[in-house]
């Protein structure tokens, strides 16, 4: 086994641990606002140690520009649904559509 | 069978953990386990990608990854007053 | 105020639109070629006519005043800091994690508001909202649920309470210094 693909396997093993991990936060967190945090390194560091090992594995190939452009995309969505999603929220939970114990503000 | 597809295979086990907070939780709760399972099956295609050898799936990645930002939003907005 | 007459002002207008759908073609065109990976003829002919409907697209929405974001290039710097503050968060995720799953104990987060100078309708104000927002949310143990601009805060939630990170301290202070308006002449 080459040092390359070591570093894929590692990379790899990696990725998916952390992906598996924030399912299961945002299985066990209570309530939707704190299970939106685990969203945060689902999409950016999972993806972002994927696409290294494409890249690894295929160098700066069109599969490696578009692994990293994939990523790229997650890593810049993923504030911008968190947003989104607690803003949706707190409007809900404002305008009583929506309730729970603790309101934020 | 290469580590790709182990990963892969192994990732779509996490979709069961979205599909019960989709199941059992709140609207919006359920919004939260559809990205997370999104951005799961985004990886699952990346993995399968370079695990078949098949360079089309990185286009289908991409794709999965630009509709899921559109559709969460598009939720998000509904949610806040619609449904 | 540009107080020259219509006619005159013309040519600027017609030089800064062709210059943002160049501007905006290059993007689009480099982004092509990263897809495709080719320099045959037919596609570059195609990726040129594909950036060229988007561009102008891009253009008119522009133009139209729909985009207001023009942020300062200085602001890349805080892009280390940013890259740190998701590092450390992920660290505090992982120990919450550990706390609720392992050790069994509740873990809540916290919604506080954070001053936050609002600003007015440019395109650097603009930007600096959608930057802040971006800068806030991207480090995973904190998000921003809502601005609000009558009472210049932020509502922000975070898992695990900590200190202000670096991007929300400097916008706090911001909020804290007076800025000087008509309507806020010191009287009664």
């Amino acid at each position: 086994m080459s040092a390359a693909s070591i570093v894929e396997v590692v990379l790899i093993g990696f990725g998916v641990a952390v992906e598996l991990a924030c399912c299961v936060g945002v299985l066990v967190m209570e309530d939707a606002y704190d299970k939106l945090h685990y969203l945060g390194p689902a999409a950016i560091v999972g993806p972002f140690a994927i696409a290294v090992a494409v890249v690894v594995r295929e160098a700066l190939s069109q599969a490696g520009i578009k692994a990293l452009l994939t990523a790229a995309l997650l890593i810049v969505a993923s504030p911008v649904l968190s947003h989104a999603t607690a803003r949706a929220l707190y409007i809900r939970q404002r305008d009583h559509v929506e309730s729970t114990s603790r309101r934020p503000g | 069978m290469n580590a790709w597809l182990i990963g892969a295979t192994v990732l779509v086990l996490g979709l069961v953990p979205c599909a019960v907070v989709m199941l059992r939780g709140s609207v919006v709760e359920a919004l939260v386990g559809l990205q997370m399972a999104g951005v799961l099956q985004t990886i699952v295609l990346l993995l399968l990608a370079e695990g078949f050898h098949r360079p089309p799936f990185f286009d289908l990645a991409l794709v999965l990854a630009l509709l899921a930002l559109a559709g969460g939003l598009v939720f998000a907005r509904m949610l806040e007053r619609w449904v | 105020m540009d107080a020259r007459p219509p006619a005159e002002r013309e040519p600027d207008h017609a030089i800064r639109t062709a210059a943002t759908w160049a501007a905006w073609w290059a993007a689009l065109a480099v982004v092509w070629l990263l897809l495709v990976d080719t320099f045959q003829a037919d596609e570059l002919v195609v990726g040129a006519v594909a950036a060229a409907i988007a561009a102008t697209v891009g253009t008119v929405v522009q133009r139209r005043g729909y985009i207001r974001f023009w942020p300062r290039a200085a602001w890349v710097l805080e892009t280390p800091y940013l890259i740190g503050g998701i590092v450390v968060d992920c660290g505090l995720l992982a120990r919450a994690l550990w706390r609720r799953l392992v050790l069994r104990r509740p873990v809540h987060g916290e919604t506080i508001r954070v001053p936050f100078h609002h600003g007015g309708d440019t395109g650097r104000d603009g930007a600096r909202r959608a930057l802040v927002n971006f800068a806030v949310s991207i480090t995973p143990n904190s998000y921003v649920v809502d601005m609000d601009p009558e009472g210049d805060n932020l509502l922000v939630h975070r898992l695990v309470p900590v200190p202000l990170d670096r991007v929300l301290r400097r916008e706090q202070l911001r909020a804290r210094t007076t800025f000087p308006t008509s309507d806020q002449g010191g009287n009664p």
